[in-house]
């Protein structure tokens, strides 16, 4: 059916795609066993464990700002044209005192220094090097480096951030936003030496030109696949031989190669292929489609939640009044005040430790632990595009980076075209994830990508592990047919001629 | 008296392959067909298994679409 030239093609096409293909087939199996490694012992996965610094480094009395959030959300209205905000907070760091203002749920915040009124963000390295130094117990800056990052929270497609080196009780790389100094992400030692492995040999990323390192993979994927298909179709034309090859010509460095490469590729080659296929859809929900993947094609274009800029709000030295008998006796200043319009009431968040979640307090002074789920679901319609009925599903705490540590949340489904599951916090209000339609079907896919079909840590990960070894074995008995050595090739030349003879 | 390498001599009746005693060596050996099965089923239980999660999980998803309105939800 097939002429014997064209399966000598078939054979060259397979010899050539499989000698060409060994680096990204090679790193793409090496480096799923680092990361399974990596992340084998790792404790609370790739997110780490952090004790976070309770307090500020300096005690600064937040009531010691000369302007107040009034003087700022004129400031706003005034020099900014900015007619509605999602939240103002003051807050210390280091010896500064800080009015942040939020524009919308998802903008870049803004600033202002709380005794001058000046505007500081785009923040610099000084005084990001205070919020760094103070991130973490025990920690000092060592390195700051400028980067962009993304981030699910945001509109912008990359935000401005330094990557801070942080010395000390907890080594670590934080990911600090230029805007207003908040940690968009912790790296420890395992989830760098993860993140190297995954950007550098799993999906092949070397720069963020997503579109063309991503293209490269794509065809890379697509060659493998061909070279699987190409090897069961020569397994197939060469079964005459099979038999003889493998009869009594065992001592043979190439046959002994061929024959092994023939089984384990028989065996491994269509496990690749689907693996492929199942990763190539994993990486373009992390990759090229990643905005829709994690809910950004559900932001809302005409939020106009939060506060108008003319709102008159009560002052810090107020607000520190009224809840001073709320909080916990201590000698520490609050560290953070940030004033929010939850439905038509006023709220305070007053944060008394850094590394805990605020308290969210009332105007009229009693205490908001959890929202009506019907008050969190209207908070995050506005949130979401085109405004849509929604569904309260349950309550899931859901992770909170700004912490590192989940919060206790409702879970919405809207009718948006994602059909967008929103998680909100129940006593902020506060959109804390959102995983679209997309996003749910991920499980599945990346359950069968890790090989994590028992939940029994050493079955599936000695399941992983034949496989790579013998996809490892595949790559090295291929060359060893190709580069049989001196030796090989004379003894290789007669039993081909025999075999071709017999057949 | 030599023979003529040039003359071509047609096989005799008896060296004919005949059916019955003619073997064709087309068959696969014992392993390679074990590695051809054992492969052709762990590529079948591999898509079934990621046919059937995400079948569960539609079927799951479905589920909690179907859910309550907001105001019918409990407050804590």
């Amino acid at each position: 059916l097939v002429a014997p030239r064209n399966k000598g093609r078939v054979a060259a096409w397979h010899r050539w795609l499989g000698l060409a293909l060994t680096v990204p087939l090679a790193g793409w199996v090496i480096s799923a066993a680092v990361m399974m490694l990596v992340t084998m012992n790792a404790p609370n996965g790739l997110a780490g464990v952090y004790k976070l610094n309770p307090y500020n480094s300096t005690d600064v009395r937040l009531d010691a700002a000369t302007l107040d959030a009034n003087a700022i959300l004129g400031k706003l209205a005034s020099d900014h044209g900015i007619e509605r905000v999602y939240w103002l907070r003051l807050q210390s760091r280091g010896q500064h005192l800080w009015y942040v203002a939020k524009p919308t749920p998802y903008d870049l915040a803004m600033v202002f220094d709380a005794r001058s009124g000046k505007r500081l963000d785009p923040l610099p390295d000084s005084l990001l090097s205070v919020v760094a130094g103070e991130a973490l117990l025990g920690g000092h800056v060592v390195q700051l480096e400028s980067a962009t990052e993304y981030n699910r929270y945001y509109e912008a497609d990359r935000l401005p951030v330094v990557r801070a080196t942080i010395g000390g009780e907890q080594p670590a790389r934080l990911v600090i936003s230029r805007d207003e100094g908040r940690t968009l992400r912790r790296l420890n030692a395992e989830s760098e030496r993860f993140e190297w492995w995954y950007r550098a040999f799993h999906v092949n990323q070397y720069s963020n030109h997503i579109a063309l390192w991503t293209t490269l993979l794509y065809v890379c994927a697509a060659g493998v696949i061909a070279l699987t298909v190409l090897g069961y179709l020569l397994f197939w034309w060469r079964r005459p031989r099979a038999s003889f090859l493998s009869a009594g010509q065992s001592g043979v460095p190439q046959m002994r190669s061929r024959n092994l490469h023939r089984k384990l590729g028989t065996v491994a080659g269509g496990i690749l292929s689907v693996q492929l296929l199942v990763g190539a859809y994993l990486w373009l929900s992390l990759g090229p489609l990643e905005d829709p993947f994690r809910g950004k094609a559900s932001f809302s274009t005409d939020w106009a939640g939060g506060f108008a800029t003319s709102r008159a709000l009560a002052s810090p030295a107020t607000i520190l009044n009224v809840v001073s008998e709320r909080l916990a006796p201590t000698t520490r200043p609050v560290q953070a005040i940030e004033w929010r319009v939850l439905g038509n009431q006023e709220a305070w968040l007053v944060t008394s430790r850094l590394d805990e979640a605020p308290r969210v307090v009332a105007a009229s002074g009693a205490p908001i632990d959890t929202l009506d789920p019907a008050l969190a679901g209207e908070i995050a319609r506005e949130e979401v595009v085109g405004k849509p009925s929604f569904v309260f599903v349950g309550s899931s705490p859901q992770m909170w980076m700004d912490l590192n540590r989940p919060l206790p949340a409702y879970q919405f489904r809207f009718n948006d075209p994602g059909q967008t599951d929103v998680y909100v916090a129940k006593n902020t209000g506060q959109v804390i994830q959102r995983r679209p339609w997309f996003w749910r079907m991920f499980g599945p896919f990346l359950t069968v990508h890790m090989f994590a079909f028992t939940g029994n840590k050493v079955v599936d990960m000695t399941l992983l592990a034949t496989f790579q070894l013998a996809v490892l074995g595949m790559i090295a008995t291929g060359w060893r047919v190709r580069f049989p050595g001196k030796q090989g090739r004379g003894k290789n030349a007669a039993l081909t001629a025999a075999s071709e003879k017999a057949a | 008296m030599k023979e003529d390498p040039s003359v071509i001599t047609p096989p005799t009746l008896a060296e004919a392959p005949r059916k019955g005693n003619y073997k064709r060596p087309t068959s696969f050996s014992r392993g390679d067909v074990a590695a051809l099965v054992s492969g052709a089923l762990l590529v079948f239980t591999l898509v079934s298994l990621l046919c059937f999660l995400v079948a569960e999980n539609v079927m799951r998803d479905r589920a909690v679409g179907a859910g309550r309105p907001a105001s019918a939800a409990p407050t804590h």
